[in-house]
């Protein structure tokens, strides 16, 4: 029985921020790119050593805006992984911006086989408002693009964006469910930090209210439907065998190991993440440690994530197997949970889950398993 | 004949907020050379902060002085009186420990409301009043004015009124001079049995339960056995002093003396103000007269918001019930509050000030339903119960009816406000009895009005309508049939007993529907719609729902978001336990408590 785990890799380079964003990511800058690359390609080196004997099936590149690595840059990258790791790979995906020119052709000469391309919105002024450089007709280029070389497309879309409209909603979710198959739908959620959360507060923007929300989703999800692609996560859509091998490893809650700035990796019962800053990730990694904060998950809190991402997934708890895993008995010590539950959750066929029409209140759900 | 009580003067000092009350007995302390007792005023400045909000004077105690006038000394006792309707009773025992009071009037203010307010107190309890003018070193100062208006408005002769300013500490004598040879003397018999008005009582840690008295007969040592007469209980008198205005141990008290008596009283309730204290042996046959036995008219549940703070709680009530013989309290439970007490108040401003000291003296979270009144229901079996909690209510099919409690309420007022006044007591379903002229400028109005529309905001709406002139008097009067009702409101289809109300049927329907329509307000949307409904027995009078949520979602959960996402759920749900819990439904603690004490003028 071998030991997989997924990797992920972070490449925080953009050609610019869009308003909404959180993740962490600086601009493009040819010494930083060549000294991170550098430093990565270190940082693949100890990690494998530290992972000695594990076998790597799910390969993720994201960011930041990964497609903006030169492609040598990248080659090196992948050249290293699959020289120091022992890999088998189910699935790579690499994170795309239409916004500029991207070598699908090379990249599947790398082994990647999966895109995953930030669309966003198909409304020009939507996407201006909200800071893509890209309109949607170079969107949709790009989408036919990536389909003559990939079977696997990702589109990204978001919904409750300032001033959209469900027609906007509706022709999105659309024209890009019925292109590729897969699609990662998100809410608009706002962090202090983001320039958006500013223009709000100065009353130059304002967002929908909850129930606005909730009835974009559902037209979203009926027309995804419609198109042939099954919810399989609260947010994301796809044709029956094309989901994302390496974030089902998330919700499944299996191992996976972050490499380079502001990555996270799960590994035994150890959270970790790398410090974000560009400078110190470089020379940290030049004096052989990688900053990382960890977090020691014990027996409680496995348990609880466990279900907490577990109800993310129409399958939602295997109650079978949570019990054998955690050595307990789901149903009687939660039982008060479930009786108060009863009316959103459904137990069917040593599962339980939460019912199809109910699933955005997922949170509400998860903390009433808090102890 | 012992001429001994020719030399007493027992006055006290009355005035509108701010006339110079306080500043004139400071004065008049150190006229006679006595020790000040600001320092003792500060100390319980400290402690009474609350009252001081309230606008409730601090009951100071009595001063004894001495003064020498025209070759002779004299005894003169200063007692303090506090000032709030719900205190009346206090007050008048105090005054009747008086044979004079001195009222204050501010030159450049002239007469104003209290003025009036405790003028006529002071005359109704037959003391001889001496009119001061204070303040004459303002600029604005008209004492030729304030004259004539004390002779117009209260029918007191003014002309002699020493002019003076307590501030800067102008014709202070002249008051003091004024008080021993206008004021009559008291006129007790030293041989008779002895007889004491207790008009003041606090609690010591030393020598028990203190009562402040006025000696009216005979005399008092200690090691005599004394007799409590409303009560009949017995005790042996340990001490008895004077304060001056520390408290200092005399030998004896004798008639027209005012000092203090202490006798191991462990609870304060045994020292009733308006009570007469008598000997054992020899003693009295007949109390002096005024005395009422102290009801609480207002009650309200208290609970802790924490309900493992229940003892605190508790040990909170018992140490403020020491020194507070009007507070009644028990214990009790609700479905939806958990375990706690009812307690039983004078009034509204006495429950609120308990409350405050409960929540800041001793640092308790409190829950505390609205007041309400204690009801008398007549079953249909015969029984008559009492009810004090709304929920206790028997079911109405076995109620044949149910009585509420009803006051005698005396207003008095200047003629041109009766109009307004009659309005307000129509609206709080009184019932007239008469109407009388005591002079030109005073009216009293008498109402028979439901105890239930008296406690919220009635004393309030009677000030604001007559600008402060009115005053009110009221005692309760017995029980009187009416159309009243249970109000209950039921959240998610249960019961919330700590809601329930019981109102007259006319504004039921009224106050069940803004009483749901400020729940739908309030409860948090949650993950099942909450139907809120009001209801009379069975019958539905209201109806509200909250409508469902339909998202609490994170978006987005990838690696990275897993350890911020699970800190976010335990913030989120430590957020949540401030909410209270009314079986599936829940509700912020604030807002529970705001619909708890809805008023009708919310």
């Amino acid at each position: 029985m071998k030991t997989t785990r997924g990797l992920y890799v972070h490449i925080p380079f953009c050609l610019s921020k869009c308003t909404y964003c959180d993740f962490y990511s600086v601009a493009i800058d040819t010494n930083l790119i060549d000294s991170y690359v550098d430093a990565l390609v270190k940082e693949i080196e100890l990690a494998s050593i530290k992972n000695n004997g594990v076998t790597i099936d799910t390969i993720y590149f994201g960011g930041g805006t990964p497609s903006v690595l030169p492609l040598s840059h990248l080659e090196k990258i992948i050249a290293s992984i699959y020289k120091n790791f022992k890999v088998d790979i189910k699935e790579f995906t690499i994170e795309a911006n239409p916004a500029s020119k991207i070598d699908f052709a090379e990249y599947r000469n790398f082994g990647i086989d999966r895109i995953s391309l930030g669309v966003q919105s198909l409304d020009d002024r939507l996407l201006k408002i909200i800071g893509r450089k890209h309109n949607s007709s170079i969107a949709l280029n790009s989408i036919d693009e990536a389909n003559k070389y990939f079977d696997k497309v990702s589109c990204d879309l978001m919904i409750g964006l300032p001033t959209q409209t469900l027609e906007q909603v509706e022709y999105s979710a659309n024209v890009i469910s019925s292109k590729v198959k897969h699609v990662s739908m998100y809410m608009l959620k706002l962090s202090n930090e983001v320039k958006m959360a500013e223009q709000i507060s100065k009353g130059i923007f304002s967002l929908p209210d909850d129930d606005t929300f909730v009835d974009f989703y559902e037209e979203a999800y009926s027309i995804f439907k419609r198109n042939g692609l099954s919810r399989y996560e609260i947010s994301n859509f796809s044709i029956s065998g094309y989901e994302s091998l390496h974030n089902l490893k998330y919700w499944n809650r299996e191992e996976y190991i972050g490499l380079g700035a502001s990555a996270h990796g799960f590994i035994g019962n150890i959270r970790y993440y790398i410090l974000s800053n560009l400078k110190e990730y470089i020379s940290g990694i030049n004096y052989g440690n990688g900053k990382e904060i960890s977090e020691i998950i014990d027996y409680k809190t496995a348990l609880f994530e466990k279900i907490m991402l577990a109800f993310r997934l129409p399958s939602g708890i295997d109650i079978e197997a949570f019990n054998k895993e955690f050595n307990v008995d789901f149903e009687y010590i939660f039982s008060s949970q479930l009786k108060k539950l009863k009316p959103i959750l459904v137990k069917d066929n040593n599962h339980i889950f939460i019912k199809e029409d109910k699933l955005l209140l997922e949170s509400a759900v998860a903390r009433e398993f808090l102890e | 004949m012992d001429n001994r009580q020719d030399k007493i003067r027992n006055f006290c000092i009355v005035a509108h907020i701010d006339h110079g009350k306080s500043t004139l007995a400071d004065r008049i302390i150190e006229h006679t050379g006595c020790v000040s007792n600001r320092d003792m005023k500060d100390q319980l400045l400290d402690s009474m902060d609350i009252e001081r909000e309230r606008g409730i004077t601090i009951k100071l105690t009595p001063v004894r002085m001495f003064y020498n006038h025209n070759g002779e000394e004299y005894t003169l006792n200063l007692i303090d009186t506090p000032g709030h309707v719900d205190f009346t009773y206090e007050v008048s025992r105090s005054l009747a420990a008086c044979e004079g009071a001195i009222l204050i009037v501010d030159a450049t203010q002239g007469i104003e409301a209290q003025t009036l307010t405790n003028a006529y107190l002071a005359i109704d309890n037959n003391l001889e009043i001496i009119p001061v003018i204070n303040k004459i070193d303002l600029a604005s100062a008209d004492p030729d004015s304030c004259k004539k208006e004390i002779e117009d408005v209260i029918g007191l002769p003014a002309d002699e009124a020493p002019l003076i300013s307590a501030k800067e500490d102008i014709n202070i004598d002249e008051v003091i001079q004024q008080v021993i040879e206008k004021l009559p003397p008291p006129s007790g018999d030293e041989t008779a049995p002895f007889r004491a008005l207790i008009f003041d009582s606090a609690y010591d840690n030393y020598k028990g339960a203190i009562c402040n008295i006025r000696v009216v007969d005979g005399e008092i040592k200690a090691g005599t056995k004394i007799k409590m007469m409303a009560t009949g209980k017995t005790f042996e008198c340990t001490e008895v002093g004077v304060f001056s205005p520390n408290m200092q141990a005399v030998p004896v008290l004798k008639a027209g003396d005012v000092g203090y008596l202490a006798a191991s009283i462990k609870n304060v309730k045994d020292t009733a103000v308006g009570d007469t204290i008598t000997s054992v042996e020899g003693g009295a046959i007949e109390p002096l007269p005024g005395y009422k036995k102290v009801l609480p008219m207002v009650f309200a549940g208290i609970y802790p918001a924490d309900g493992s703070k229940y003892n605190d709680l508790r040990e909170a009530l018992e140490k403020l019930n020491l020194n507070d013989a009007a507070l009644l309290f028990e214990p009790e439970t609700s479905g939806a509050l958990g375990y706690g007490f009812r307690a039983g108040f004078l009034g509204l401003l006495h429950m609120e000030v308990i409350e405050e000291r409960l929540e800041r003296e001793f640092d308790l979270d409190l829950v505390t339903t609205a007041p309400s009144v204690s009801y008398k229901v007549k079953k249909t079996n015969g029984e008559i119960i009492n009810v004090d909690n709304p929920s206790h209510l028997p079911n109405p099919t076995e109620i044949e009816e149910i009585l509420e409690p009803v006051v005698s309420a005396s207003i008095y007022t200047p003629p041109e406000y009766v109009g307004s006044i009659m309005e307000l007591c129509q609206e709080k379903r009184g019932v007239f009895i008469t109407l009388t002229y005591l002079d030109q400028s005073r009216v009293k109005v008498d109402y028979k009005i439901p105890l239930a529309e008296i406690i919220y905001d009635f004393f309030d709406a009677l000030k604001s309508r007559t600008r402060g002139y009115a005053s009110l008097e009221y005692e309760l009067d017995g029980y009187n049939p009416d159309e009243l009702v249970k109000l209950d409101f039921l959240l998610n289809g249960e019961p919330c007993d700590a809601l329930s109300l019981i109102v007259h049927r006319d504004k039921a329907y009224a106050r069940g529907r803004r009483i749901a329509e400020r729940l739908k307000e309030v409860i948090p949307r949650q993950m099942f719609e909450i139907p809120i409904q009001a209801t009379i027995g069975t019958k539905i009078i209201a109806r509200e729902t909250v409508k469902a949520l339909r998202k609490d979602v994170l978006a987005k959960c990838y690696g990275g978001d897993i350890t911020r996402k699970k800190k976010l759920l335990e913030k989120q749900k430590e957020g949540k336990k401030r909410m209270r819990q009314f079986g599936s439904v829940a509700i912020p603690s604030e807002a529970f408590m705001s619909i708890l004490k809805f008023d009708e003028n919310d």
